[in-house]
């Protein structure tokens, strides 16, 4: 099957997921206790005005009908308008969209950066100090909590020592980079320690391969091994776990978003629960839901770049 | 251009005047005196604004910032004892206070030029009071408004209300414009606004910062001092705080009570406080906790509870006792004459006498999340503990808390009401009339007192202030004395201003007016 099958049949398979990803979000945050109206309203909010509100809403609609109203409107391409601004669903999350997908890019991209090397130095020289170090600072960063991380970042080098900006997204490239430095250093301390050990127990175990033995003795440097033939292997395992850390980084930056004030899609997407803005939690569950499936294309298309033994069936 | 003759020659004058003004200058009090021209103002504040729509909010962040850019018929004066015309030249009420007059400026602006009338007035308040509307509760007694003439207005309300006048000068009567409304449509009044008060919005970088800019069509020739105001979104507590300690922002709003000492004698920095018209309360429910329905059992819990410790230890000090229903000793017709001595042998002796002499168990429900309720829980826990109380503490998410407390389906929940206007008859028919009545059952707690509802609503309507005077005494003492609530204590904000900022206040409202405010160069 080639590439353009593959691609068509992924896309048709997203249909139903997708679905799924809607009515379970459409129902699960209508069950929850908390009432829009009232929320908007707050203690002022005599019956009268509660029930006037709730027509105004479409609130006392049957479900189903909502349900109806919200699908029908997703094949004109709306997400509808948000209960909390006032403004179309879309409007606001594409406002927030770049700075999350941003600050997951740049995250991912400096955890990868940072993940290659270190492993491969820990596998080549599997027990020596530098695999120890290697180890044990992974260990440390992954066990502490993002949000404390954060915090001591920004005290650190964004007060005690004025290197970085203290909140805020920036504007122009240099100046966003800049900006999301902090932040993305937080987030890769957690990721990349979940990366390098995949990484290292995948080419360790590559590395005493028959074929991997064979070549040395060809006479093959450790570095072209490395770099030709063992690498690539690797990284198949490493690439799966990217691809879900990924999915869950979209949603999960929400506390490096509170703590650096980042207006992100993460921020925005608990904030739309305390506030019980159904048609925003819809439209950004779709919105995830979307990107995580995104991803998991594109891990398999790099599966399929990678390895040739990897087909389409 | 004349020549001062005399003693010193120009020049001189220019000098010694000059060494004067330098000398004042080095105390920083005198610093900030006099209003100067210009400058920009940067204000640091917890949250970004959410819309720009007034009838649609009822988020502090967006509505303070939209108090900045529209007019209201009326304001508060600066200390906030009275209300004075603004937009409205003059107003006249009626012998019953059932109809309000008012004469418009001639010299009043939109951000775009265009003139404000009175068919901007009676749009802004149709629109305000529409069905959809998120504070058509700001308009008690079903106003209609008429447009006389052009710059008449008349607003007929559907029974007398004494308080009406203190409504208008809250964000639900931002005077908004017509022909804008007209021409971006409903749902762009979220995000474009046209501008009718002190400032303009110039730009809003969402998430990041709002920049207002003077508004040229405003009345007040010498207001706003300043040529820019920038409010500047920073999440985090301790980056607002550093933030004005670096002099990266001007002023910081809502600094949180354990960080204040941070900043005392910090130099360049001056920390200020205002006690809100708030009160942290709890309410019982009176039909499923038996217990809390039996008045001794009130009274007795009442007194067993030490409301100074709780403003010591959770407030730092920075508040007040609450000793009456009304918010705040600023409120209209307060008074703590009939306060509750703290006396934990008294309530003892009370809860023997009881229905429950044994003490009983309730669950107390708190937002999660809000530091200041798990505190206050704690102590109160703490406290009703000796008197054989037993108060289970039950965190619950805030829209769920929300949903139990409305719905009936608690014990014991916790609140923290807040006054938006001096006149306590904004938040009596909460907290004491009927759903049929307009109210909220007693905010949910099921009690019923006819000879308050019967006073408040007659007080409504009650022209003569020391009849109103004598009226709410009254409603306080029965208050007081029955304790259908438990009323802990009324918070304070905070807010740091570096020490070139003048003119600047939070109101016991907690509103603030930029336009005030100056700032002289460091």
């Amino acid at each position: 099957m080639n590439t353009l099958t593959f691609l068509r049949r992924r896309v048709l398979q997203v249909l139903p997921v997708l679905a799924g990803i809607v009515l379970v979000v459409f129902m699960v945050v209508r069950l929850i206790p908390g009432d829009p109206a009232r929320i908007m309203l707050g203690i002022h909010a005599s019956e009268e005005r509660l029930a006037n509100l709730r027509t105004e809403l479409g609130l006392d609609l049957p479900i189903w009908q909502q349900f109806g109203l919200f699908v029908s409107n997703i094949f004109q391409g709306e997400l509808g308008t948000s209960l909390f601004y006032r403004r179309d669903v879309t409007d606001v999350i594409m406002e927030r969209l770049p700075v999350t997908v941003t600050l997951v890019g740049f995250s991912v991209l400096l955890s990868v950066l940072v993940c290659v090397p270190l492993a491969v130095a820990a596998a080549m020289r599997q027990g020596s100090w530098i695999d120890q170090i290697v180890r044990a600072i992974s260990t440390l960063t992954l066990s502490m909590p993002g949000f404390w991380l954060g915090l001591n970042l920004l005290i650190l080098f964004a007060v005690v020592y004025p290197f970085f900006p203290i909140s805020g997204f920036g504007r122009g490239f240099w100046d966003i980079l800049w900006h999301l430095t902090l932040p993305a250093i937080t987030i890769t301390l957690s990721l990349a320690p979940i990366l390098i050990r995949t990484l290292r127990a995948s080419l360790i175990e590559i590395l005493q391969a028959p074929h991997v033995e064979f070549a040395r003795t060809k006479g093959l440097s450790e570095r072209h091994l490395i770099q030709r033939h063992v690498l690539r292997n690797g990284l198949m395992a490493t690439l799966t776990i990217l691809g879900v850390n990924i999915g869950w980084l979209m949603g999960g930056s929400v506390v490096i978003e509170t703590v650096f004030s980042l207006p992100g899609l993460g921020a925005l997407i608990v904030s739309s629960i305390a506030a019980r803005d159904y048609p925003m939690i819809q439209g950004i569950a779709l919105i995830f839901g979307l990107l995580v499936i995104t991803i998991n294309l594109l891990t398999d298309l790099l599966y399929a770049a990678l390895d040739p033994r990897v087909t389409y069936e | 251009m004349r020549t001062i003759k005399g003693l010193l020659t120009r020049r001189q004058t220019g000098a010694a005047l000059a060494l004067l003004l330098a000398g004042t200058a080095l105390t920083p009090a005198a610093f900030a005196q006099t209003p100067t021209e210009g400058g920009t103002l940067t204000v640091a504040r917890p949250a970004d604004v959410n819309l720009w729509d007034p009838k649609f909010t009822n988020d502090n962040d967006s509505l303070w910032a939209q108090g900045q850019i529209f007019v209201n018929l009326l304001q508060n004066s600066p200390d906030g004892t009275e209300i004075r015309p603004w937009l409205a030249e003059s107003y006249t009420i009626n012998d019953d206070s059932s109809v309000y007059t008012f004469v418009l400026r001639q010299d009043a602006f939109f951000c775009d030029g265009s003139q404000i009338t009175a068919d901007d007035v009676k749009y802004s308040f149709d629109r305000a009071t529409q069905p959809d509307s998120g504070v058509s509760w700001q308009f008690p007694s079903d106003p209609q408004v008429e447009v006389i003439d052009a710059q008449t207005v008349q607003i007929t309300l559907s029974r007398p209300n004494v308080a009406f006048a203190s409504y208008l000068t809250l964000w639900g009567s931002s005077i908004l414009s017509k022909a804008h409304a007209e021409a971006v449509g409903e749902e762009a009044m979220a995000e474009t606004p046209l501008g009718s008060g002190p400032f303009c919005l110039a730009s809003w970088d969402k998430g990041t910062q709002v920049v207002l800019t003077p508004n040229p069509g405003y009345f007040d020739p010498t207001q706003p001092y300043v040529d820019e105001v920038i409010l500047r979104v920073v999440q985090d507590d301790n980056a607002r705080l550093l933030q004005v300690r670096t002099g990266e922002v001007d002023i910081a709003l809502a600094i949180p009570f354990n960080l204040a000492a941070a900043l005392e004698g910090v130099d360049g920095v001056t920390t200020h406080m205002q006690t809100i018209f708030g009160s942290a309360a709890l309410v019982p429910n009176f039909r499923t906790v038996p217990a809390l329905a039996d008045i001794k059992v009130r009274q007795a819990m009442a007194m067993a509870i030490d409301r100074q410790a709780m403003v010591d230890a959770l407030l730092f000090g920075n508040g007040a006792p609450a000793q009456s229903p009304f918010y705040g000793p600023g409120i209209l017709f307060w008074t703590d004459e009939f306060a509750v001595p703290f006396d934990i042998d008294a309530a003892k002796a009370l809860l023997a006498e009881s229905g429950f002499p044994d003490g009983f168990s309730a669950t107390l429900i708190l937002p999660s999340g809000d530091q200041l309720a798990q505190q206050t829980a704690t102590i109160v826990a703490d406290q009703m503990s000796q008197l054989g109380i037993e108060i289970l503490i039950s965190p619950v998410e805030a829209g769920t808390w929300w949903e139990m407390w409305s719905g009936g389906e608690f014990e014991l929940v916790y609140k923290l009401g807040t006054n938006d206007v001096l006149d306590p008859a904004m938040n009596i028919p909460f907290d004491f009339w009927s759903k049929d009545e307009g109210g909220s059952d007693a905010a949910f707690s099921g009690y019923r007192n006819e000879e308050i509802v019967r006073i408040s609503m007659e007080a409504e309507a009650e022209l003569d202030p020391a009849a109103r005077t004598e009226m709410y005494r009254e409603l306080q003492r029965i208050a007081m004395e029955e304790s259908p609530q438990f009323y802990l204590f009324h918070p304070t904000t905070i807010w740091a201003t570096r020490d070139n900022v003048g003119g600047f206040a939070v109101f016991p409202t907690k509103a603030h007016r930029f336009w005030e405010t100056w700032i002289t160069p460091e």
